[in-house]
């Protein structure tokens, strides 16, 4: 699949999880393979690179805060951040529709 | 693989060495968090690690990508915009120094040194604003107060132990064959001041009452150097208003409404008071003769009693220029009848040589290079960041609206600075030195880590607070993330 749509739907999907609340990066990927039931098994690797420039687009902010003792990343998602997402998913939608369509005649 | 390892050989590909343990904390983080999930399915303790090394995927590739990320930012638009309307400046002057060449010598001779300095402050400023960009702008947080202090004391010790007056004009420093105008040096307190304003984070009133002692620190010291009131005037303004920034974002402990109404109500109403009862007669001018003076710009700036000779001069000039293109009637006309035509009434000259059109272009270009500054200063995830590159944006910002409105003959005539086109030379340097901070603001944006926030500034509000000797037991709630 190509990269660029990966990066592009993922991308969708991690500003969706945060349109709830805000989440640290283990806690995405669990929320994610959980939600999706294992369909998305979504790679650290993949993950953090794609948050990091998610927040330098000004899409999320991050913010430490302590929890247990222990110092997490939480990322919260910024009002540019949910115009975005309203956008892409209004794409998502059309493109849904229109394969739909196609699929279904015959 | 171990975890060790594995975190090397990320943080290794990210060039920029400072966001490194940025990196590599919150990747351990996951790791630890993923190795606990493997070692509660079972796993002994080593092998769970080295799975969760293994699910992170290639070091080096996510190495890579982050390095992308992260990398400082050159703000390219500005450093061109910057160049594109210096070198107008210089243009502007040696145009105006052809048209006049054969006018009366000694003026002439004056503006051809005048210019000269000038060239040279470009030539150093320049430069200078590059390696400005270049250093770390943060240091500025961790030592502000220090920083505050060393240039207060330099900037009042200079002043009393080494102040000239040249021609009973403006003040100035003498080192060697240098001479350093010490009014412009002002300026370079705003971005020192914007630090300030972070470092007092958190804090209550009685943080508040210490950074207006601060300002006021800074507003004083045109008064020193015998009575530049509109100089602390628009320096007062551009204080007041980075204050007001740092009061919205919530970084103070106080109700931000009634305060700010308070302050604004203050800051605007006395002034405009002083000038409506002048207006109306009800203040005498008194006997003390500096105050009898400004009462006298103050009654003909309100309409009573006569225009003052450069408010005139500037006007007339404005009346006869052109629509397109230059007019070397003009320019003769201002070095011979307009003092100040080549400081405070810059703007009017600017005109002369390129013409009304010619002149709004140029401080369109200038007004974009100051938004473009508010812009990257505004949208900063460092909240450091923020005060100190609107510091340069303001300190700009009033100095040219200043410039303009008095050579429009809407503010009271006085001593006023035209970024890059005054002649001059420390105000020169001081304007690249500012430029040069928004710059290192924005190349340090993805970069630069915000400490942990604070229960006071945060979404998170504290219900209760003891202090215990030194410590403070604080028990807070969470409130919901907020919503658009």
């Amino acid at each position: 699949m190509d990269r660029a749509l990966i990066a592009g739907s993922m991308g969708m999907m991690i500003l969706r999880l945060l349109e709830e609340k805000d989440m640290y990066g283990y806690e995405m990927i669990d929320t994610l393979r959980k939600r999706s039931e294992n369909v998305f098994e979504l790679k650290a690797g993949t993950l953090y690179p794609l948050l990091h420039s998610l927040e330098e687009k000004r899409y999320l902010t991050s913010y430490e805060e302590e929890v247990l003792g222990k110092v997490r990343k939480y990322y919260r998602i910024t009002r540019e951040g949910r115009k975005h997402l309203a956008a892409r998913k209004e794409e998502w939608k059309q493109y849904s529709r229109a394969v739909g369509n196609v699929l279904a005649i015959g | 693989m171990t975890k060790t390892e594995f975190l090397d050989t990320v943080t290794a590909q990210v060039r920029c060495k400072r966001v490194r343990p940025v990196i590599g904390e919150e990747l351990e983080q996951h790791i630890s968090d993923q190795a606990r999930e493997y070692e509660r399915e079972g796993l002994e303790a080593k092998t769970a690690e080295e799975k969760a090394v293994a699910e992170m995927g290639d070091p080096v590739e996510i190495g890579v990508e982050l390095d992308r990320v992260h990398r400082p930012r050159m703000s390219w638009g500005i450093v061109a915009l910057t160049g594109l309307i210096a070198v107008a400046g210089l243009f502007f002057w040696a145009v105006f120094l052809g048209g006049v060449s054969a006018g009366p010598g000694e003026r002439v001779e004056l503006l051809r040194y005048a210019f000269r300095q000038h060239i040279l402050a470009s030539l150093i400023g320049f430069p200078l604003m590059l390696v400005v960009c270049l250093a770390d702008y943060s240091f500025l947080g961790k030592h502000a107060k220090g920083i505050a202090l060393v240039f207060l004391l330099l900037l009042y010790g200079g002043t009393l132990l080494g102040g000239r007056q040249l021609y009973s004009g403006p003040v100035f420093f003498l080192f060697g064959g240098v001479s350093i105008h010490a009014a412009a040096l002002i300026w370079l307190y705003l971005p020192i001041f914007g630090a300030l304003l972070y470092v007092y984070r958190g804090g209550g009133w009685s943080a508040v009452g210490k950074l207006v002692l601060w300002g006021l620190a800074g507003i004083l010291y045109p008064r020193m150097l015998g009575g530049q009131f509109s100089l602390a005037l628009i320096f007062g303004l551009a204080l007041a208003a980075l204050f007001s920034l740092a009061v919205l974002k919530g970084w103070y402990r106080i109700r931000k409404k009634p305060v700010l109404g308070t302050f604004w109500g203050l800051v605007l109403g006395v002034p405009l008071a002083l000038i409506v009862s002048v207006h109306l007669g009800l203040l005498p001018s008194g006997a003390d003769s500096a105050y009898s003076y400004r009462m006298q710009r103050l009654l003909s700036f309100a309409g009573e009693g006569d225009e003052s000779y450069q408010t005139q001069m500037a006007g007339e000039l404005l009346d006869h220029s052109r629509l397109l293109g230059g007019s070397p009637e003009g320019m003769t006309f201002a070095v011979e009848s307009l003092p100040g035509y080549q400081t405070d009434y810059s703007f009017t000259s600017l005109i002369a040589v390129f013409g009304i059109f010619g002149g709004v272009l140029v401080m369109t270009a200038l007004l974009l290079l100051i938004a473009g500054i508010f812009r990257i200063s505004l949208t900063q995830k460092n909240q450091l960041g923020v005060t100190v590159g609107c510091a340069a944006g303001l300190a700009l910002f009033v100095q040219t609206l200043e410039s303009i409105l008095m050579n429009l003959g809407l503010f009271p005539p006085t001593s006023a600075t035209l970024p890059f086109f005054s002649l001059g030379g420390t105000g020169q340097i001081v304007i690249y030195l500012l430029i040069g901070i928004a710059l290192s603001v924005c190349r340090y944006q993805n970069i630069l880590r915000e400490e942990p926030r604070r229960a006071d500034c945060g979404e998170r509000e504290s219900v209760f607070r003891i202090r215990l000797g030194r410590g403070v037991l604080t028990y807070e709630r969470r409130n919901e993330p907020r919503g658009v």
